[in-house]
């Protein structure tokens, strides 16, 4: 019974022993029994580093970081602990980048070529700033550029915008007060005739109660008259339909026009022509805006022409 | 008065043993025996508590945390650093002083009422270096080894609750158990289990020792060794906790 | 020779008994008697200092055992083998592990002998078969003979029986009883008995003491006992007398 107990207390304990180291081992993410290889890198700085810290191979991992000492000079000497059972190659390169958005970091070895680099020895160490290290670093300048764009962009746009809203007015200003003049025109026309009108129709009451007289007086007449009119309507007839087939014929050029055949046609349907003139008035724009803002360079040829 | 008069009846009873801490022949046999009862045969049970705490903790964190901003290896992170500084060691505590200490306070006031101490103390034994010293060394060495075990079945417990109700991978929860794993972490956990290990046996042994009356002062002896081990495992480890961390 | 002087003993207050005043000689069997809580248990251990008095002093061999350092009084209390009234066997071990018990840690004995002496012992006691038996599985009789055997297996000077016969019926008392005369006659121990049993008194007693009232109210020889005119004593004993 006492070499029972005994035994038992053995067996735990040994046990308790084993899985606590080994825990521990999985925890702080080192090879469970066996002593991985030890490197050293010394880094300017090693912001988001920290012990546990991932060492990566081609972005697999291959070890941690173990140990973080911060040097007299006060650069920081960290020491690797790497699960591969072979060595680094000589010129081997300790790259710390990083690994996400939010800065997390990661060593990323790139193997050299070299002898093997003994145990415990030392790796060159840089510092990947990465896609956002740059970001930061460059940011200012960056942000100059962008800024002196966008200002550019809106004055471009600013000015297309208040091109067109000119235009436009014009056009339309012209157009309605060129209607308006017209009705104008026409009242005018109707007031100043009304007389006119009024005695036209005197003459015509007039005109008809002489006819009245002239049926009675001259019936035959009327009738010889009225056969001439008649002659006269058939001729009217005749002209009307050619004017229909005229008419019909117009028709036939206008849907022409608008299929896009024939020099109208296409200059009707073309975009091309409105994009080249629109090209044409933004080139004239810029050349405004140019001359506005650089007047001597137009001025000297302008001065050419003046003197002779 | 009745608690200074606790206290320092508590305080002799440490003192002795402490004086006849050398004579060590005299509680080896003790000794070994204890330790597989208040160490070996305590594992299964330790085992089991630390197991559905760990598994309860990792489903629980996965249900509060919610927020897609929060990354699971959080839930990882919490589990196994709540299980090594604190979990591990309070709950193993909190389920030994119900099973270790009433097994002490029940054996120790059963002897005390049927006379055997007596018998032991008149055939010459020092009734404390026999009877509670092999108890409390035998706490003192053996809570960190339950403490290990709580702590180990814990984080497995919290690793397979993740995996079983699809909340974290084993690989996300390994993750921010790394992350925050800190080895000052274990030791105060260790710290921890060794003065657990203390207070329990050594309340349980002073409710035993003095126990008088008969079973019902046993019975009584053992509730208080129980509720007392309770209340002073959670104290201590307060303490320890504003001291050390 | 243990002498008891001027003993006084309360628990909290309440006074137990005072100026306690005994001497028990070397080969004698000394009991003491009176009515159940008189407070007959706590002078009995007060004799081997499990138990410190208020006053006075208790000497074994002209030392007082009270002045004595802690492992002194270990010393001290070995020459006492105590059969408590429950028996106190330690119930965690086996019958023959209890007797053995003493043996393993205060003697160097080699396997063989423990098991010679611990055999002699419960031969004396008539339980040579009980071998490996737990306590629990022995009747009251046969856990007061193996405490019995635990308590004379270290050979001591002096044996303090604490109620050897209460809870028994009257022909295991008898065998009880004949232990005890057997070891004060054959292995020449003084006996100190705690008994309200007359019965048992008269048969293995050769002086007695009276507790009543917080003091030894009387004492002397059994002869004296059967002619003493102590009124309370008289009532007690003749009480006694017609349970049988």
């Amino acid at each position: 019974m006492r070499l029972g107990n005994e035994l038992k207390i053995g067996i735990t304990i040994v046990v308790a022993v084993l899985v606590g180291f080994a825990g521990f081992r999985i925890m702080k993410d080192s090879p469970i029994f066996r002593l991985g290889t030890v490197y050293y890198v010394s880094y300017e700085k090693v912001d988001g580093l920290s012990v546990g810290t991932a060492v990566l191979v081609s972005g697999i991992k291959i070890g941690s970081v173990q140990q973080l000492q911060l040097l007299p000079s006060d650069s920081v000497r960290v020491m690797l602990n790497l699960t591969i059972p072979e060595g680094l190659p000589g010129g081997s390169v300790a790259v710390i980048r990083s690994v996400d958005l939010l800065g997390s970091k990661a060593i990323e070895i790139r193997r050299g070529f070299g002898d093997p680099i003994p145990y415990g020895g030392e790796l060159e160490g840089s510092f990947d700033e990465g896609m956002f290290g740059d970001l930061a670093e460059r940011g200012d300048e960056i942000s100059t550029n962008v800024s002196a764009s966008t200002q550019t962009l809106n004055n471009i746009l600013s000015e297309v915008e208040s091109m067109l809203r000119e235009g436009l007015r014009a056009d339309i200003e012209a157009g309605t007060g060129n209607l308006e003049r017209a009705t104008r025109e026409a009242g005018d026309l109707i007031t100043e005739s009304r007389e006119d009108i009024a005695s036209s129709l005197d003459h015509l009451n007039q005109m008809l109660a002489n006819l009245e007289d002239l049926t009675s007086e001259e019936r035959g007449e009327i009738q010889r008259t009225i056969a001439n009119l008649e002659a006269t309507s058939e001729e009217l007839k005749t002209m009307s339909e050619s004017l229909t087939t005229v008419s019909a014929q117009l028709a036939e050029i206008l849907e022409k026009i608008n299929n896009g055949e024939g020099t109208l046609g296409k200059l009707v349907n073309d975009p091309q022509l409105y994009n080249n003139l629109d090209s044409l008035s933004v080139n004239l724009n810029t050349m405004v805006k140019d001359l506005n803002e650089n007047p001597r360079h137009f001025l000297r040829h302008l001065r050419l022409v003046d003197i002779f | 008065m009745q608690l200074f008069l606790e206290i320092g009846r508590y305080s002799r009873l440490l003192y002795e043993a402490i004086r006849s801490a050398s004579e060590f022949k005299t509680y080896r046999k003790n000794l070994f025996s204890e330790m597989v009862k208040t160490g070996t045969d305590s594992l299964g049970i330790v085992s089991v508590a630390g197991f559905f705490t760990g598994a309860v903790l990792t489903i629980q964190t996965s249900y509060q945390f919610t927020s897609a901003l929060v990354p699971k290896s959080t839930i990882g992170a919490i589990t196994s650093q709540s299980m090594i500084i604190e979990l591990a060691a309070v709950i193993s505590g909190l389920v030994l002083a119900g099973r270790v200490g009433a097994r002490i306070a029940t054996e120790l006031g059963n002897m005390r009422v049927s006379e055997q101490i007596d018998a032991l103390e008149s055939m010459g034994f020092n009734s404390v270096t026999f009877l509670v010293i092999p108890r409390v060394i035998a706490g003192i060495l053996m809570f960190p080894i339950i403490y290990v075990a709580a702590a180990v079945s814990g984080i497995v417990g919290g690793v397979l609750a993740g995996l079983m109700t699809g909340s974290v991978t084993v690989h996300e929860f390994m993750e921010g158990a790394r992350l925050y794993f800190f080895p000052w972490d274990v030791a105060f956990g260790v710290i921890k289990s060794f003065v657990f290990g203390f207070v329990i046996t050594s309340i349980s042994c002073y409710q035993g020792y003095f126990a008088s009356g008969g079973a019902e002062g046993v019975g009584y002896a053992t509730t208080r060794a129980t509720v007392l081990s309770c209340i002073y495992v959670l104290l201590s480890s307060f303490l320890l906790a504003a001291i050390l961390l | 020779m243990i002498e008891i002087q001027n003993l006084k003993k309360s628990f909290g207050g309440n006074l137990v008994w005072e100026g306690v005043d005994l001497t028990i000689h070397d080969g004698t069997t000394v009991a003491i008697v009176g009515k159940s809580g008189c407070g007959k248990s706590v002078l009995l251990k007060h004799l081997n200092a499990l138990l410190f008095p208020d006053e006075g002093q208790v000497l074994i061999d002209g030392r007082n055992i009270f002045d004595l350092s802690y492992v002194d009084l270990r010393i001290v209390r070995q020459k006492f083998g105590v059969l408590f009234q429950g028996a106190a066997l330690f119930d965690s071990i086996s019958a023959y592990e209890n007797v053995a018990f003493p043996l393993r840690y205060f003697t160097s004995k080699n396997e063989q002998e423990i098991r010679d002496r611990v055999m002699a012992c419960l031969e004396l006691v008539n339980l040579g078969k009980i071998g490996d038996k737990g306590t629990s599985e022995l009747s009251g009789g046969m856990r007061k003979r193996v405490g019995l055997a635990r308590a004379i297996v270290l050979e001591p000077e002096y044996l303090l029986y604490d109620e050897p016969t209460s809870g028994l019926d009257p022909e295991t008392s008898d065998e009880i009883n004949d232990l005890i005369i057997h070891m004060t006659k054959n292995l020449s121990i003084t006996s100190v008995v705690i008994s309200h049993d007359m019965h048992s008194v008269l048969r293995v007693a050769e002086y007695v003491a009276f507790l009543d009232e917080q003091k030894l109210s009387w004492q002397g020889t059994i002869d004296e006992l059967r002619v003493s005119d102590h009124k309370r004593l008289m009532e007690f004993t003749r009480a006694s007398e017609y349970q049988i």
